[in-house]
């Protein structure tokens, strides 16, 4: 069966969810923060004892761009649409590998020190295989589709970037 | 001068007789880019009735000049889902320009 409940809130970075039992239905959790996520920290909140496999992806940032120092990131988010971009990205998930259990998403918008992590993914599935392509196929469709922009701030100026894949495959885009 | 009453809108008339054009506020909302270029992260506009979203691109450039050379590479969103094809815009609706995303 499909997911699940919309967003919950999401307590400190580093508690994460309790393990959902085996009978609990398919949760995807999606969640915007401006607090710290801890790479990884999103795993507990997908264990499940008919998981076999759980992905991660932890998306950080780099210290240079094109040699100029990056002193940090800041993202902005147009939220209520990034919410629900990202609850339709999880419904697309279950619709293309059906046997994924549950689906953690979080990304951090407000200003991300440099090293530390964006964006967290975390998926379960009864065999390795569904949660690793799910897995990249999620930061794929985030990259193209959930309304966050990224400044990068050097001294001296700063630059929105652009991702290569944005509006990627949302129709009537140039 | 009395302004005339139209039978047809029921509404302030700005129109001469039969050419009624009525208002509607809209709510448009600038991101990054766009809100730098805007000046402004939010806004309230009135525009004609039967303004749709490519007709909007228009007004918000008259409006916005800042906004000329990166508006075309936006995306425009209307009460939270991307304009993927021309539609009319309705009274309160929230249209937001969105540069291309880099989430992730």
């Amino acid at each position: 069966s499909k997911g699940a409940e919309g967003a919950l809130p999401l307590p400190a970075a580093a508690a994460g969810h309790p393990t959902p039992p085996a009978s609990a239905p398919p949760r995807d959790i999606v969640t915007l923060t401006s607090d710290r996520l801890l790479p990884g920290a999103l795993v507990g909140s997908v264990l499940c004892p008919t998981a076999g496999g759980i992905a991660t992806f932890t998306g950080t940032t780099r210290d240079t761009f094109e040699g100029r120092d990056v002193l940090r990131l800041e993202y902005e988010a147009y939220a209520p649409m990034a919410t629900a971009q990202l609850q339709a990205l999880c419904a697309g998930l279950r619709q293309k590998w059906p046997d994924l259990r549950h689906i953690a998403i979080a990304h951090r918008i407000g200003l991300v020190p440099v090293t530390e992590s964006s964006v967290e993914i975390a998926i379960s599935s009864p065999h390795r295989v569904s949660a690793l392509a799910a897995c990249a196929h999620a930061i794929d469709q985030l990259k193209a589709h959930v309304p966050i922009w990224k400044k990068e701030v050097y001294r001296g100026g700063g630059a929105w970037k652009a991702n290569a894949e944005a509006f990627a495959g949302v129709a009537g885009q140039k | 001068r009395v302004k005339p009453w139209c039978s047809w809108c029921c509404r302030v008339c700005w129109g001469s007789a039969g050419t009624c054009k009525t208002l509607m506020k809209i709510k448009v909302l600038f991101f990054a880019s766009a809100r730098e270029a805007a000046d402004t992260s939010e806004e309230y506009l009135n525009v004609e009735d039967a303004t749709d979203t490519v007709v909007i691109r228009t007004l918000l450039i008259e409006h916005f000049p800042g906004l000329a050379t990166i508006l075309p590479g936006c995306a425009l969103a209307r009460n939270g889902e991307y304009v993927t094809d021309t539609q009319m815009l309705t009274e309160g609706d929230e249209v937001a320009v969105l540069p291309p995303v880099s989430g992730g």
